[in-house]
């Protein structure tokens, strides 16, 4: 603190956190207060406080979108694809940072690559219809998974900083590549595998574009596509869009709250890849 | 840790014990290994070839190999008129976001980074959230502040502003497009801001108290210690502003579904391929599941995002090597 100080540098800093802060809290504010208004108080005062505390509307959001049933299938597919991905670039990811196999660096590079080729969506539209998973559940899950870039290129950065001699130790003592892998390097880990889930969980759980793309079936849909139908249906019934996307966005909220620090670390590595 | 441990070893050069067999290795790859050639090596080489022929996203119907016509008829037939506008589109949009997110992001990292400022964890945490929330919920909070006539900014524009007849902005030719880049810029300026935080926090403090001792200002230690010491980060973040707002289109697809002058070629690819009531430049709707023309439209995007990427680095490199 031995920084010569300089009062209007402060306050000018001061000042611009506090109108961003504003930029930034007062659209959730505005959804919020408006979530919990009734349809004609909105209309009159749009932006006054709220004077009624209408918690009915969640409940009306949430049987007008459906979402009862789309929140299962979200579910399902954020655990699945979450899991799955994380799994399959553990795997990857780890002989090829310890260089177990020949041409190691070559896969790196070919799974980089990943970030900069075209996204591939009308083939892989065509190929999910010719196998015939076109809205369902398998086909949409088996899009929504992938060995990302991002998932290897930080997970092999991490498994360096486990010693070699672990493996060693682990091999002698007669125990299974699977299972060590499963055991004893997924615990060691974590910090990471974290990060990577949280960022691969908040991806799916998001997803609207491959939803549009493929899923058809009202049975199917995750919950962003309850938001969407919702909006374009009852797009004059302002309270309820407010619940309703308070609903989708609750969990991302939860999530964020108690893991802030693992999603930033994992956006921080994935900026510092280029 | 890694970096002490292998200097231990160094002069032993004692060779690796023989761990675990390359086989079960390679079998547990192996998954991954497919799924990554089946769904993304293999669709993005397709798309070239998809772009020579006339297959539609309909089942079951015939395709045709049609030579070079999508990109002929991107390039010269009657969507000429189109094809400026998307284009010129996307080149605004790309622009406007990676400049002002990027500017804005540099500017609140650089005063979040003030150890003296109370809240700033709070004030990062806020500006991040925006990033997990993602473009079905964004877009939905933008309709909302946007709506008419009940929306905060529409009534902003009409009691503050005494504006007497406010445009509705999300329905208006000219204001629409202004308005998605400002929710894509509020979506993802958190983003762009912690990649420059984390490169902030690796200045060492001495080198600020050695430049206040010597009596410089806020503004001279930003354009001579600050900016030099972040460029690899100026860089990235630029880079994957660039990329990321030429291929964009969540935002665009949940907010106008591409109508009213928003639609991006990003956008259109996708209204090409699906439908899904985007519409081009001239306001006619585009004919849904032409997906030749889509993979066409998608090849040009790719090699665009790859030329601006090269020249952008290069242009990148070259300002590091002259300050």
């Amino acid at each position: 603190m031995g920084k010569i100080k300089n009062i209007p540098f402060r306050v000018f800093c001061y000042v611009l956190m506090v109108v961003f802060l504003f930029i930034y809290l007062f659209p959730l504010f505005f959804v919020a207060n408006t979530s919990i208004k009734s349809a004609q108080d909105y209309m009159l005062h749009p932006t006054a406080l709220t004077s009624t505390w209408q918690f009915g509307n969640f409940i009306t959001a949430w049987n007008k979108a459906n979402f009862g049933a789309y929140i299962g299938n979200s579910v399902l597919y954020t655990a699945v694809c979450t899991v799955a991905s994380l799994l399959l670039s553990l795997l990857i990811a780890f002989p090829i940072s310890r260089k177990y196999i020949p041409c190691a660096g070559f896969l790196y590079l070919l799974f980089l690559c990943g970030l900069f080729l075209p996204n591939g969506m009308i083939p892989t539209f065509q190929m999910v219809l010719n196998m015939g998973l076109y809205d369902t559940k398998i086909g949409y899950m088996l899009v929504m998974t992938g060995v990302n870039a991002t998932s290897v290129f930080f997970f092999t950065g991490y498994f360096k900083s486990i010693p070699r001699e672990l493996d060693e130790a682990a091999s002698i003592d007669g125990c299974g590549y699977l299972r060590y892998v499963l055991t004893c390097i997924v615990p060691l880990a974590q910090p990471a595998i974290v990060s990577m889930g949280m960022l691969s969980m908040i991806g799916v759980w998001n997803d609207i574009v491959s939803s549009t793309i493929y899923l058809t079936s009202e049975a199917n849909y995750n919950i962003t596509r309850g938001l969407f139908v919702f909006t374009g249906q009852y797009s004059n019934d302002w309270t309820l869009t407010a619940a309703g996307l308070l609903i989708v966005a609750a969990p991302l909220i939860v999530v964020y709250i108690f893991g802030q620090r693992y999603i930033v670390d994992g956006v921080m590595a994935g900026g510092l890849k280029g | 840790m890694q970096a002490n441990h292998s200097a231990v070893n160094a002069p032993r050069r004692r060779k690796h014990i023989r761990t675990f067999p390359i086989w079960i290795v390679f079998l547990c790859m192996l998954p991954g290994l497919l799924h990554y050639t089946i769904f993304r090596l293999f669709p993005s080489a397709m798309t070239a070839v998809l772009s020579f022929t006339d297959i539609s996203g309909i089942p079951g119907s015939s395709w045709s190999w049609v030579g070079w016509a999508n990109y002929k008829e991107f390039f010269i037939l009657q969507n000429i008129r189109d094809l400026k506008a998307s284009l010129g589109r996307t080149a605004i949009y790309a622009v406007s976001v990676t400049l002002i997110q990027n500017a804005l992001a540099l500017l609140m990292a650089v005063i979040l980074n003030g150890k003296f400022l109370k809240g700033r964890n709070f004030a990062r945490a806020v500006y991040f959230m925006p990033v997990i929330l993602g473009a079905a919920v964004v877009s939905t909070i933008w309709k909302l502040m946007f709506s008419t006539p009940t929306g905060p900014i529409f009534l902003f524009m009409k009691n503050v502003l005494g504006i007497e007849n406010p445009p509705a902005i999300l329905s208006s030719y000219t204001y629409a497009f202004p308005a998605v880049i400002a929710a894509q810029i509020w979506q993802n300026m958190g983003y762009s801001m912690v990649i420059f935080l984390a490169a902030l926090q690796n200045i060492s403090a001495d080198l600020y108290e050695a430049a206040y001792i010597d009596g410089a200002n806020e503004w001279q230690v930003f354009w001579r210690i600050t900016l030099p010491l972040i460029w690899s980060a100026v860089t990235v973040n630029t880079l994957l502003a660039i990329i990321g707002s030429l291929q964009s289109y969540e935002l665009i697809m949940t907010i106008t579904r591409g109508s009213f002058n928003t639609a991006t070629l990003g956008m259109m690819v996708f209204a090409t391929a699906f439908g899904g009531g985007g519409a081009t430049a001239s306001g006619g709707t585009v004919a849904g599941m032409r997906q030749g023309y889509a993979a066409a439209e998608s090849m040009i995007l790719f090699l665009g995002v790859l030329v601006v990427t090269v020249i952008s680095q290069l242009v990148m490199k070259k300002m590091e090597a002259d300050s």
